[in-house]
């Protein structure tokens, strides 16, 4: 029985298209989950259509490609995802397939599949296991230098703090003339403070991955209401640090913006490149095409990222664009910023209950524009400050380790809660001390027996 | 039998491992032979008089289940039996039974007289008698030869023997038992490495000068508890308390005063390794000190004899000594000793010689089991020489070898666990050792190992038939519950349209809340209810053993040279040339293996023309 892998295949960093690959025998099964497209896939036929994330809401416009056993690089059915090239959409498309029944691949795993699978050259073996064996040694080391700050001494903590449970369970089970069993409302409190911190520990890889990848912002709103004097007055000073990325999407434009201790990379739908004639346009299109379009574009960068920023003129009363944008928006983490106050607040007075969480300025008064950015950074990173000292979890398979630990000791939470006897925790704490050992590195089942003998005498 | 043999299988040693080697190959139609020292001393019990407890109560079990004697024996023989870990869940519960030490070996040798296929000789073998890689005889010292096609070692604490005592040390086996001396350079002649291990005894005392008044006492289960699925649930005779004091100041003083006099620490005599979980008083003294009182383990040792045995009291140190600490023990201040307390060092040979069926990888058709492999207990010896017997039946009847995966027996465990890892100390098994010890409980052996026991010519047609009965009342009872409404019995308060299920599955809900309402007896009311009790747990633990299974059948192939694979580390090309484990999943446990090594190795494997992937265990 084997399972079904995925990985980004394309290099990290970003390229026109990212292509997500997954491997196995549920490839197809996940294909029909993830991809949605008029035509129905075909084996190697390029078919067009949205891929489509767990909730079946589009992520992005795609490519699929459908290669069936044994007619494919790893002699499985291999499915092939092409996206556009930013690493927050690759991301996404990945979380998809994962969430469809795929697993992320180890490294040197879709290579090793291929060999398996007789799709190389039988002389080339030596060469694939040494590509394994490098991979696996520059990934430890990776990950050891990764964890070898506070990321590390938090794990450790947190691992000798189960250990030290299943120890004593172990002692008491193995010894039950000698060793007391622990008591469950103790080792109740005791997994809870575990498990709390292994909260603190996946919330700290929405900060590492903030303080990488920045935060995406979609900067929408009806033509006129004032988003590229916005953006520019937002940009400011530190226009020249702004890198334009060009080409990263076909139909919107990505500029840099810092919010202090995190990046916010704002989806800009006011410079709307038109790439069907070859000419870049970059002043607003007439307003009877934005009727058509405008809506569905912002749609596309509210996809995109996390963040909305609205732009509404508050000067004049609200158009049938602007109210769809802001129905659109509604319920969502956004900022909903009423511009032009120096000339009118209208519609701002008139606002809905439901839109109390806007603000009122003008894009002139530097005041208003750094409360903007304010918001901007307390919806992305919360009340707290990002520290970058704290261990933070850098990558998402040390995520999946943390998660898996934290399940692990959520269920032993839930089966003494539920006052079942002692040892029926202990296969699920034993799951979560590997997690955390696959995070740090270290090998479990050994050590457990000699800690045990090093803190109880027992024995007849 | 071919006229060039004197029997299909040698079984050399009859000890707890020799006796359960010799019964499961005879079962199995083979002629066997039995030689020991002594066959006036077939199965004593020469350390604690209790079979079973945590995780070893479990071995017993799976020995019984496939058709092994042990289980039967205790059964016939027990003068205290309880539970252990009721309280901590189903999954660890362990029975624990205190034998009659002189009606367990009696009972045990007439079990082995009244195997028709089963002869017993007395002699010491000293040599092994190797042909082209192939076992051919044993020759003891008195010159005679004994030639079979199967030989197995279980020799104990024999080879190379050497008990110490304060100053006084003896080349034996056991106290007043001759070691054997010769087999051990024999086999270290054939190229089998060997290691010194230790262990240890207490002193015995005179149950007539204790005062039990002062003792806190542990009572017997009121209701019988056999081991066996086999045995009829009665009580073989009166059931004992055991007691329990504590050490004090007194005795720690006397202790550390002596230690100069110890062959561990003072004298330092004692080169071999100790078990850590079974340590002597002088240990735990030196090693706890901070403890201010240990626990000491009074129990009786039989109902004929006032013979009482020391727990948790085990020591080398000089008599007078031992005296004079048992005197400071409450209850015992005009204790009759009357047999001191000693330490035995021994050899065994790493268990990392050995293939997971107990062959020799050097020498063809010689299987070792017992303590020789490193272990310690007697049901850890028993359990590996069932195994031992069974697999020199096989090789006799030209069969391939029947294994034990590490998910379905605590067996499998011990085999694993000694062949792929070796032994730094006496083995002994516990539950943390099993993973998947949910899976491997005291109730469902029968479920796991009976249809191979009978498969294999080893459990007999009527007990099968018995088992076949219960497993489908078992499954029925299930069915059952799973449909059946509490109605009008419902218990502490249910709605009556609860299903019994639904409702065992609240951990405050036991099997007697609804035994009525399922219609089923006292042991199958309770099987059905663990069962459903644990059943997330269960599957949970399946989905981990599929996961893993695909490397535990992708077999290594015997020839590979793994010195000459450049991508593999150097410390996982020294370990698998020396522990050349069977198969990727037993190559992952060799602890020192990265996972890289274990994916070259998987990569090397498939190159070799697609790996042999193994079948269950042939029927």
């Amino acid at each position: 029985m084997s399972d079904t892998i995925a990985a980004v295949a394309t290099p990290p960093g970003r390229g026109a298209i990212a292509i997500v690959r997954a491997s196995g025998p549920a490839a197809r099964f996940i294909a029909n989950r993830v991809f949605s497209s008029r035509r129905k896939l075909r084996e190697r036929v390029a078919t067009t259509g949205h891929v489509l994330d767990a909730s079946g809401a589009r992520i992005d416009q795609g490519l699929a490609l459908l290669f069936l056993a044994p007619r494919s690089v790893t002699g499985e059915d291999v499915l092939e995802l092409h996206v556009h090239g930013s690493p927050a959409v690759s991301r996404e498309v990945l979380t998809s397939v994962l969430a469809a029944g795929a697993r992320l691949a180890g490294p040197g795993e879709f290579t090793r599949r291929a060999f398996l699978a007789g799709k190389m050259d039988l002389s080339a073996a030596e060469a694939v296991a040494d590509l394994i064996e490098a991979e696996h040694r520059s990934a430890a080391r990776a990950a050891a230098a990764r964890l070898s700050g506070g990321l590390a001494k938090t794990v450790e903590r947190l691992r000798s703090q189960l250990s030290a449970v299943l120890e004593e369970l172990a002692a008491s089970i193995d010894f039950p003339d000698e060793v007391p069993s622990p008591d469950p409302p103790t080792l109740e409190q005791r997994l809870h403070a575990v498990m709390q911190e292994l909260d603190a520990l996946a919330r700290s890889r929405e900060h590492g991955r903030l303080v990488r990848e920045g935060v995406g912002v979609a900067l929408v709103g009806a033509p006129n209401a004032g988003k590229s004097s916005l953006l520019n007055a937002l940009l400011g000073s530190e226009r020249a640090l702004v890198s334009e990325l060009a080409g990263t999407t076909r139909d919107t434009l990505e500029e840099t913006l810092s919010l202090g201790d995190v990046v916010a990379r704002v989806i800009d739908t006011a410079g709307i490149r038109h790439v069907s004639d070859g000419a870049s346009v970059v002043e607003p299109p007439s307003h009877a095409l934005l009727e058509a379009a405008g809506i569905a574009r912002a749609r596309a960068a509210l996809e995109q990222a996390r963040i909305a920023l609205v732009v509404v003129d508050a000067s004049v009363p609200l158009s049938r664009d602007a109210d769809a944008i802001i129905a659109e928006t509604r319920g969502r983490e956004r900022v909903l910023f009423y511009n032009k106050a120096d000339l009118g607040r209208i519609a701002y007075d008139a606002r809905a209950e439901s839109e109390r969480d806007a603000c009122l300025g003008s894009v002139f008064c530097d005041e208003d524009v750094a409360d903007v950015k304010e918001r901007l950074r307390s919806i992305a990173v919360g009340s707290e400050t990002i520290d970058v000292a704290r261990p933070m979890l850098a990558a998402g398979w040390q995520l999946d380790a943390v998660l898996e630990g934290r399940r692990g000791v959520s269920r032993a939470l839930d089966t003494l809660r539920a006052g079942a006897p002692v040892d029926l925790t202990s296969g699920d704490l034993t799951t979560a001390f590997q997690a955390l050992g696959m995070l740090s590195g270290r090998d479990a089942s050994e050590a457990l027996l000699d800690s045990i003998f090093s803190r109880f005498c027992i024995g007849k | 039998m071919s006229r060039n043999s004197d029997a299909a299988v040698i079984v050399v040693g009859g000890g707890h491992a020799g006796v359960e080697a010799a019964l499961a190959a005879a079962r199995m139609g083979c002629e066997t032979l039995v030689i020991t020292g002594d066959p006036d001393r077939i199965c004593t019990l020469p350390c604690n008089p209790s079979i079973g407890g945590s995780a070893k109560g479990q071995l017993v079990r799976e020995i019984d289940a496939l058709g092994g004697e042990m289980g039967r024996l205790i059964d016939r023989t027990e003068l205290h039996v309880r539970f252990l870990n009721e309280s901590k869940g189903p999954s660890v519960r362990a029975l624990r039974a205190q034998a009659d030490k002189a009606g367990y070996a009696r009972a045990a040798l007439d079990v082995l007289l009244a195997e028709p296929r089963v002869h017993i000789a007395s002699g010491f073998v000293e040599r092994i008698i190797v042909e082209h890689g192939d076992v051919r005889a044993v020759a003891c010292a008195d010159g005679r030869v004994f030639r079979a096609p199967s030989v197995v070692l279980a020799t104990g604490t024999f080879l190379g023997g050497r008990i110490y005592r304060g100053e006084f040390s003896e080349s034996a086996g056991r106290l007043g038992e001759a070691p054997a001396l010769g087999l051990a350079d024999d086999l270290r002649g054939h190229g089998f490495p060997t290691a010194r291990l230790k262990t240890g005894t207490p002193p015995r005392v005179d149950r007539k000068s204790l005062d039990f008044s002062v003792m806190s006492a542990q009572e017997p289960s009121p209701v019988p508890l056999p081991f066996s699925y086999r045995s009829v649930p009665c009580f073989p005779g009166p059931q004992l308390p055991c007691y329990i004091v504590q050490t004090s100041e007194a005795t720690h003083k006397l202790v550390r005063d002596n230690l100069h006099r110890s062959p561990l620490y003072g004298l330092d005599l004692i080169r071999g390794i100790g078990p850590r979980y079974c340590p002597s008083i002088e240990d735990k003294v030196v090693k706890f000190a901070h403890n201010p009182t240990h626990l000491v383990f009074v129990e009786p040792e039989g109902w004929e004899t006032d013979s009482t045995y020391v727990g948790g009291f085990s020591t080398s140190l000089p008599a007078d000594v031992q005296l004079e600490m048992l005197r400071t023990l409450p209850g015992f201040e005009a204790v009759q000793m009357l047999r001191p307390g000693y330490a035995v060092e021994y050899d065994h040979v790493p268990p990392t010689e050995l293939w997971p069926s107990f062959e020799t990888r050097r020498v063809a058709g010689l299987f070792f089991c017992g303590q020789l492999n490193g272990t310690s207990g007697y049901e850890e010896a028993a359990a590996q020489g069932i195994v031992a017997g069974i697999n020199a039946a096989r090789r006799v009847q030209g069969r391939e070898p029947v294994l034990f995966a590490r998910s379905e027996s605590y067996i499998g465990v011990l085999i694993d666990d000694l062949v792929t890892k070796g032994v730094d100390e006496p083995y002994r098994m516990l539950t943390s050792r099993a993973e998947h010890r949910v899976l491997l409980r005291h109730d469902n052996a029968d479920l796991r190992l009976s249809p191979l026991g009978h498969a294999i010519g080893l459990l007999p047609d009527e007990d099968f038939e018995d088992f076949v009965g219960r497993r489908e009342r078992l499954e029925s009872a299930l069915a059952r519950a799973r449909t059946a409404r509490l109605g009008d019995a419902a218990p502490n308060g249910l709605p009556a349209w609860m299903t019994v299920a639904a409702a065992l599955r609240r951990p405050e809900v036991a099997h007697t809340d609804v035994a009525q309402t399922l219609g089923a007896e006292e042991p199958l009311a309770e099987r059905v209810a663990i069962e459903i009790k644990l059943e997330g747990y269960v599957q949970r633990q399946r989905d981990a053993v599929d996961h893993a299974s695909r490397n535990e059948k992708t077999l290594l192939p015997d020839d590979l040279r793994y010195n000459e694979i450049s991508a593999l580390s150097r410390e996982a090309r020294d370990k698998l040339t020396r522990y050349r484990p069977r198969s990727l999943g037993a190559a992952s446990r060799i602890p020192g293996m990265s996972p890289a090594d274990v994916a070259v190795l998987s990569v090397i494997v498939h190159r070799k023309g697609g790996a042999r992937h193994s079948e269950p265990a042939p029927a």
